[in-house]
Order: C-alpha cells, then structure tokens, then sequence
C-alpha cells in the first residue's frame, strides 16, 4: 500500500479506484458467505443426520444484496479492466503473466492432487473477472 | 505470389485474404453498424456475430464459415473488435454484439463514471493517436505463427499496437522498431496487423486455391481440403470445461455424506434420506468451497495487486511495496 500513496504520477484517487472498480464489493460478499459457511458448518457438525437447512438459507438470504450490486456493476468493472489493459502495456503485461500463472498453478494442482479441490480453484472465478 | 495466373471459376477474395489490415480494412467498410440491445442495455454502433462471419466470408470468398470464423478471431485477437460484455471471442451466433475498439468507447453513460471519462479523455486521446502511427511497421512480424488460429493473441498484441500511458518513452518504444516518426491523426483505433498464414499463397506456381498443393506442408492445403473435401472436418473442438469435469469426481472420499458418518447411521436411515442427505451435504460443501475460492482470490489475487499496480502504472518506480 505504501509505493501506492507516494508515487505521484497517477492519482492516488485513480489508481485505489481502478481496484475498486474491477473488483467491486467482493469483500462483503466474502463476508455474507463466510457467515453462511460457517452457520452450515455448524449444522452439519452438530447433527450426523442433518433436519434442515432451508432455515440457514432463510436467515442469510435478506444479507445477499451485496451479489445485486456486485452483478449490477460487473460490465463496468470489466469495462475499467479492459480499458486499462490496452491504454496501459504494463498493466497489459502483467495481466499476461498473472493469467499464465494461474493456469500453470491451477494445472499443476489438478495434476498433483487429482481432487476436486484443486479443480476449483479454477472455478474461483478469476476467469470472469479477468478474460 | 500466384494470384491471378490461373482462371478459375471461382470469384477472387476482394483483398488479399492472408494480410489481415487488408481484411480489417474491407470488414470495417462493409460492415453495417446499428444501435441494438442486449440483456436490457443498448450498445452503439454494434454489429453481430453472424453478420461479422458473413462479411468476413465475403470478403475472402469462402464458403467454409469456420475459416471465415478463425480469421475473425485473428482480428479480434488483436483488439480490432470485441464482444460488447468483453467476455468471449466471435462466434457465429446473431445474438452475440460487437463493437469496434475506438479512441474512446464507452458503451456507458451513468453519472457515476463521468467523471473519470473527462480525464482518460484528456490524457488518453493524443496518446492513442500518436499510437496509431505505429501500424504498418509491424506488418509481416508477430503473428505468423504456424497455427493462426488466432490463438497467437493477447499479451502480444496489446504490448505492440496499444499507446503508451506515461509521456515519457515507455521501455517499448526504446526498440524502436515499431515506431515510426509518421504522425498520423485519425479517430480509429490502429488496424490489426499480421498473416493468417492458412489464406496466403504458396510458393509453388502450379497451387492455387482449387488445385491441391504437391506438398503437404503447404499452408494452403487446409483450406483446400476444406472446400474440396466434401464434409469438412469439425474445426473446432470443444474443450471439456475443468469445471465440469471436476464435478465428475463426485466419488471422492470425503466429499459424500455417506463417508462421513459412522456406518450404523447410514444403515438406520432409508434411502430417500439418503439422498437427502447428499444434497444437504452438496449445499454445504459447495458453500466451503466458494468461500475458499473467493479468499484465494482476494488473497493471492487482489492483493498483489495493490502492491503491484503502482509500478505497473509507473513503470519506472522500482520501489518494492
């Protein structure tokens, strides 16, 4: 965060933006679902034989506004993205990088483990946020 | 270079099918832009998927729309055009909208980003201008590879037509070679450049488009093939989605109800409980795993980010965060 607020070239305001722009509400999102995991979790450890879980989803449902907004506002962060990486070669680059990386990570894994777990990280979402 | 020499009943392509600025050209003038909506929004000056097929077939005279459609997408590899919610290649489908890269595009007009516009409009627009000058020059380099297949796209493309951000001379420009001192203003985006190397002519005087190649190396015979062969071979395949595949490995231990409660439990409930129970157990496990993805994602994603955006900004700034 520090090179962030002392480089002077760009906007503090622009470059914080972009992030915010691409990548929206994702930390409540992380939160609504964090609090629905661990309430199932809970669930599922208390009972061999789980009665229900419809009442769980009904609690959590009310809290799911932020997936509205976040869905509202995806084509917008996209168009940020996609703006950025061709008035931007760096940035371009990088992206570049960044997204062999990640295939050659998540192959690796998938390889390595042979598990569902590894298969999805691949569905993390990355690829809609960054193709 | 054999254009032309034989006679044959077939029309010639209206440019040279291979160099793709000729063909980017064509598209661009015969294309016909329109206002059109999808999913609730309107887009401007948009075309559709089957039409960009059809023109493209057109211009270069082909009957086999999978060639046509592999050309396209060596275009909009390059940025020349892109689908409108930017999340997919061409594809031959009228539904699917398409604009051409401009100067400025932007398909959206809320309040919200007004202001940001004004500046990239400042900064950005001299710069792209400047940077349209860099075309030609690269012309015959890049993107010949063997296969054309359009997948030779990205990283590369957007390192060398795109406009540099920072005023001063980006560590690109240093090469100097994709630079000329020509300063040509327009308001398009640069053309694409490159050879579809499947469309170009052979060096062999007795090949053309309707007599097959001696050798079959030549790049040619493909498409030669394509149109002589009766039913052409399924281009395209499509690629088993990891996604889906991972949800094929639904036996693994661990991950059923049935393997994580003691044996007696299973044996006291019926088998529609049973079943119940695993879809109980799927609404759960996937919840695990969607928060696992999205903490991966804003640990080992986002969060580099901030420390590597300034310098990608700033080139020039070594300072590590």
């Amino acid at each position: 965060m520090k090179p962030l607020k002392e480089s002077d070239v760009i906007p503090v305001e622009r470059r914080t933006d972009f992030i915010e722009q691409v990548f929206w509400n994702i930390h409540d999102i992380i939160a609504v679902n964090t609090r629905l995991r661990d309430a199932l979790n809970k669930r599922q450890k208390s009972y061999a034989v789980v009665e229900q879980v419809g009442d769980i989803l009904l609690d959590a449902i009310p809290h799911f506004s932020p997936f509205v907004s976040y869905g509202s506002h995806q084509l917008y962060g996209k168009y940020e993205f996609e703006k950025e990486k061709s008035s931007n070669p760096g940035f371009a680059a990088f992206v570049e990088v960044w997204r062999m990386s990640h295939l050659f990570f998540s192959e690796f894994l998938t390889t390595l483990l042979g598990s569902r777990k590894a298969a999805g990280i691949e569905k993390v979402g990355v690829e809609r946020l960054f193709d | 270079m054999s254009t032309g020499n034989q006679i044959t009943p077939r029309r010639s392509p209206i440019v040279y099918p291979a160099l793709l600025s000729r063909v980017a050209e064509a598209f661009r003038n015969r294309v016909q832009l329109s206002d059109q909506g999808k999913d609730g929004l309107t887009y401007k000056d948009v075309f559709d998927g089957r039409e960009a097929v059809d023109k493209i077939a057109y211009i270069i005279k082909t009957t086999d729309r999978n060639l046509a459609l592999l050309l396209g997408r060596a275009l909009d590899a390059q940025k020349f055009f892109h689908a409108v919610t930017y999340d997919h290649r061409l594809r031959d489908n009228a539904n699917d909208l398409y604009q051409f890269r401009t100067v400025v595009a932007s398909p959206f007009s809320s309040g919200e980003l007004e202001e940001d516009e004004g500046t990239i409009k400042a900064t950005a627009a001299p710069l792209l201008n400047q940077g349209s000058e860099h075309v030609s020059a690269a012309v015959l380099t890049a993107q010949g590879s063997p296969t054309a297949s359009g997948e030779s796209d990205s990283g590369f493309g957007d390192l060398f037509d795109g406009s540099t951000r920072a005023p001063s001379p980006s560590h690109l420009s240093q090469s100097g070679t994709y630079r000329t001192n020509a300063n040509v203003a327009t308001d398009d985006a640069p053309l694409p450049t490159g050879v579809f190397t499947l469309l170009t002519d052979c060096y062999s005087p007795t090949c053309s488009r309707d007599r097959l190649c001696y050798s079959i190396a030549c790049p040619r015979r493909l498409e030669q093939q394509s149109r002589t062969v009766p039913k052409p071979p399924p281009g395209l395949k499509k690629q088993i989605s990891r996604e889906s595949a991972g949800d094929f490995v639904i036996t693994e231990p661990g991950t059923l109800w049935i393997h994580s409660v003691p044996q007696e439990i299973v044996n006291s409930v019926s088998e529609k409980e049973k079943k119940r129970q695993e879809a109980i157990n799927e609404v759960i496990y996937t919840e695990r795993d969607f928060v696992r993805d999205m903490e991966y994602l804003r640990d080992v994603r986002i969060s580099p980010l901030f420390r590597w955006l300034p310098r990608l900004i700033n080139p020039f700034d070594f300072r590590f965060g």
